[in-house]
């Protein structure tokens, strides 16, 4: 995460020279009116929704797989992963295809919102709620201007033995 | 340059396989027919390919051997010697020994050297005994071999040689002033004259020869096989001569052979593997002296203490010397072993007709495309038979395309067939009995990968067949029956499968033999009822054997299981017919390629699924009465008089379904591993052939999915895997997500 990222083309917001100091670029999305970011490097595209295969015997979240240019993609519902309540896709539905362990996912998010430059000393650690909420997926918490971005630890919450072990129970 | 020639070794290993089956091949026939001369030029012909290219890429222990073998072969061929019994057998354990010399080469392994003795010596005296006139050559071979130079290879020498180019030299583009410069690189050149006393007028010089020769003294710490090295390209139609000068005042040692025959080699140039010393890391050791943490002298001193595992285990008396001994022997074959597997790069060698016919169907495929989009730029509704028609052509094109790629991966299974003559030779001598093989069907294509995956099980099987299928001769001839037992090896394609049989004329399998066996080892009730089937495939149990004694070829009860697990994870079946005293027939049946199946599709609510199409016996809607249950919940099917279980596909894999009744849906009969199941879907789609996408790649398995593939409408349909249905539904309380 640490890589200084090159600078590269973004909207208004925040100007580049925030940008080689150790911070990192993530890409923004929503789900209802939180805003949460994966690093960009892991993002291999964009996508707008389109009606999955559901997989049997699979946790509820895991929504199903996807033909993507001829390779088999599971699709993951972050809304169900995070347990919110499932809401009616829109057209501003999509799902961001990321890499994770040289294996290539995506996740059905709310929509897209931006590009966003956070520095180191503005990302803090994951908040401690107890055993209310499982933040192990969670690298921290990024501050950009007035608006507040959960930086996603995708390798922790896609590798798990949903993934990779023998069929495991719902999350 | 070294990377170049690697990739030429490759092409040398691959033909010298194919070399050694036609000697193997040949030598096996000749031993039926030994006067026949062509069979025995054609030993010869491919024995001397691989002494030539060997001889080239620096095998040297390969080419001497090759050698020793062409000798013999040559006496045979001039009818100085007759083909005996005992010269086949030699030139096969010979062909053998090639065999491992390569193989060693390839993965740069040590040899065993005794073998290798033993033979030559073998070759040597059975060559010798005939003519004494060969012995000449021999002694000439046999001293390069034996005679590793008697200078120290840091020691300077000096080499007078001369050279005179084949005329051709410059048509094939080689430059003598290269071959020059490289000589100039391994050490000093002096006293270079060039002779031109061979050049024309000018008026007729054709400036494509070389009408040059010449003479140059060579000071080099080198010894002399490198310097004969820098002339391998340029070998052929080269005279020269290469003098070593021992001593400028005593003159010149006459070992300067003729380079034709014997090209002896550098030890080095057979690892010419790309140089990655540089990246390994480097030892312990070897980094404390550097940081200055210890001195070399300390370091030098604790390396001299340190001890092999084994010599410690010996000294301690935990292992015999002799055991220490056999484990680093297995230690080194599996090197060997995972040395080869590496280098083994994985090629086809493709019929040109095959290519041919492709580039057409390929060029068909462009017309119909430029057809196509030239109806799109102006079409009209008028138009749309015109363009249904062109739909049509293009999805025969498709189909055709598919059809001829799949070939190109398509090998005759003669090249699975071809081990078995020598295999069933061997068998028949070791055992006592007088066995004939049969093979049909060798043109039959089927998938490269399947005909590798299944040479090892058919080699079970005829191992089998004449282990414990045919009995003795003695035997046989009590039993009025012919005294050379048969074993047939038959390929043909039956459906979308291929079909391999392996039939013996033996005893057959012992019905009570085997039932007693059962028993006893607890696989069966005892007096529980079984069809012959059931009893016939007790011998695809682990562990399983009924043969009196263990013999060295087979009867450890190891092997049937894993035949049968072999054939079944290439998606085949194995079935064995069998008659007391009249044989055993084994019957194969594989599907023709691993990359695409037959599926049925069919609809549960509104999910698709693909049924392997090898796996269905039937479908049927049943009519109620037929439907009955056990204990209330268990639903078995009547089906010609057996009842069958019913498994609802839609509570397996807990999806919504169209229909909950029996007789409202469509049952599939399936078979999986000898066992029957039924399955209920809602309807049938229709029949297509789907290519295979793994779901590991970016998922996992899922129980009771074989893979997915991608339907005609760019959606993904499971495959579904028969078992690991049923293993879901034998499960207590179904899985529920």
């Amino acid at each position: 995460m640490a890589a200084a990222q090159p600078e590269t083309a973004m909207k208004g917001l925040h100007r580049p020279s925030e940008s080689a100091m150790g911070g990192s670029q993530f890409l923004t999305f929503n789900l209802g009116e939180e805003l949460y970011g994966v690093d960009i490097l892991r993002v291999q595209e964009i996508k707008g929704y389109t009606a999955v295969t559901k997989i049997p015997n699979t946790p509820s979240y895991i929504k199903g797989v996807l033909n993507l240019r001829g390779t088999i993609v599971p699709i993951v519902e972050l809304r169900t992963k995070f347990g919110m309540p499932t809401i009616e896709y829109t057209m501003f539905t999509v799902i961001i295809v990321v890499v994770v362990k040289e294996k290539v996912m995506g996740l059905v998010v709310d929509a897209v919102s931006d590009v966003l430059d956070i520095e180191k000393r503005d990302v803090q650690p994951p908040p401690n709620f107890g055993a209310r909420i499982n933040v192990s997926f969670i690298n921290g918490i990024g501050k950009s201007g007035d608006k507040l971005v959960t930086l996603l630890d995708i390798d922790h919450m896609l590798s798990g033995e949903d993934f990779q072990g023998v069929a495991a129970a719902a999350a | 340059m070294s990377n170049d020639f690697a990739q030429f070794q490759d092409a040398f290993f691959e033909e010298a396989a194919e070399h050694l089956a036609v000697v193997e091949e040949g030598l096996l026939q000749l031993e039926q027919h030994p006067d026949d001369l062509d069979l025995l030029n054609k030993i010869f012909r491919s024995a001397h390919s691989i002494k030539g290219a060997s001889g080239m890429f620096g095998f040297n222990a390969v080419a001497q051997f090759t050698h020793k073998m062409e000798t013999l072969l040559d006496l045979l061929r001039n009818g100085q010697a007759a083909v005996t019994s005992a010269i086949a057998d030699l030139l096969l354990k010979s062909t053998d020994c090639l065999k491992t010399l390569i193989d060693a080469a390839k993965s740069g392994t040590p040899v065993d050297n005794e073998t290798v003795q033993r033979l030559t010596l073998g070759l040597a005296a059975a060559s010798d005994m005939n003519v004494k006139a060969e012995s000449k050559v021999e002694k000439g071979a046999s001293t390069s071999l034996s005679d590793p130079s008697p200078l120290t290879p840091h020691a300077l020498r000096y080499f007078h040689i001369t050279w005179t180019p084949p005329e051709w030299l410059f048509q094939r583009g080689l430059d003598p002033l290269q071959v020059i410069k490289e000589l100039g690189d391994l050490g000093t050149l002096s006293q270079v004259a060039v002779d031109v006393s061979r050049l024309p007028d000018l008026a007729e010089i054709d400036p494509e020869r070389c009408y040059l020769s010449w003479s140059m003294r060579l000071k080099t710490g080198k010894d002399r096989q490198v310097v004969e090295a820098v002339f391998d390209f340029v070998r052929e139609d080269s005279a020269l001569t290469i003098e070593e000068i021992r001593d400028k005042e005593s003159g010149v040692r006459s070992d300067g052979a003729k380079a034709s025959e014997d090209r002896a080699v550098t030890p080095h140039a057979s690892r010419l593997t790309p140089d990655g010393s540089d990246s390994e890391p480097k030892p312990l050791g070897e980094i404390l002296v550097e940081s200055g943490v210890v001195s070399r002298a300390a370091l030098d001193g604790a390396l001299a203490q340190q001890k092999r595992v084994g010599e410690i285990l010996i000294e301690q008396h935990a292992a015999s010397p002799q055991q220490v001994e056999q484990a680093l022997q297995k230690q080194r074959q599996q090197e060997a072993a995972s040395q080869s597997k590496k280098a083994d790069t994985a090629s086809i060698r493709v019929d040109t007709a095959k290519i041919d016919k492709l580039i057409n169907l390929v060029g068909e495929l462009v017309i119909t495309q430029s057809m196509l989009s030239d109806l799109g730029t102006r079409f009209e509704m008028s138009q749309i038979h015109v363009l249904l028609e062109r739909m049509a052509q293009l999805e025969r094109n498709t189909r055709e395309i598919q059809e001829r790629v799949m070939s190109i991966r398509m090998l005759p299974i003669g090249t699975a067939f071809s081990r078995f003559p020598r295999l069933v030779r061997d068998l028949s001598a070791k055992a006592g009995k007088k066995i004939q093989l049969v093979l049909s069907g060798e043109e039959t294509e089927l998938d490269k990968t399947v005909i590798e995956s299944i040479a090892d099980p058919l080699t079970h099987l005829v191992r089998n067949s004449a282990d414990h299928g045919l009995e003795t001769p003695e035997m046989r001839l009590d039993d009025n029956k012919p005294e050379v037992g048969t074993i047939r090896l038959n390929a043909f394609h039956e459906g979308g499968n291929i079909c391999i049989t392996v039939e013996d004329d033996g005893r057959g399998l012992d019905r009570e033999k085997i039932l007693a066996k059962a028993a006893k080892q607890g696989l069966i009730a005892e007096n529980e009822k079984l069809t012959d089937d059931q009893i016939w495939s007790m011998i695809f149990k682990p562990g399983f054997s009924t043969a009196d004694k263990i013999t060295d070829i087979s009867g450890r009860g190891v092997g049937m299981d894993v035949v049968k697990r072999n054939i079944e994870n290439l998606g085949g079946t194995i079935s064995i017919k069998t008659e007391k005293g009249r044989g055993t027939r084994f019957t194969l049946k594989l599907p023709l390629t691993l990359a695409i199946i037959e599926g049925m599709t069919v609809r549960v609510g509104r999910e698709t699924y693909i049924v392997p199409l090898l796996s269905i016996l039937e479908s049927l809607q049943p009519r109620s009465e037929s439907v009955k249950t056990v204990i209330g919940k268990g639903e078995l099917i009547n089906v010609r008089d057996t009842y069958l279980p019913i498994v609802r596909l839609y509570e397996v894999f807990s999806l919504q379904p169209e229909h909950t009744d029996p007789t409202k849906g469509i049952l599939l009969i399936l078979e999986t591993e000898g066992e029957r199941v039924v399955v209920m879907v809602d309807e049938i789609l229709g029949q297509q052939q789907v290519v295979i996408k793994s779901m590991e790649q970016n998922f996992r398995k899922v129980e009771g999915i074989a893979g997915a593939t991608i339907l005609g409408d760019g959606t993904v349909g499971f495959i579904l895997d028969v078992r690991g249905l049923l293993e879901i539904a034998c499960r207590e309380a179904p899985l529920v997500a």
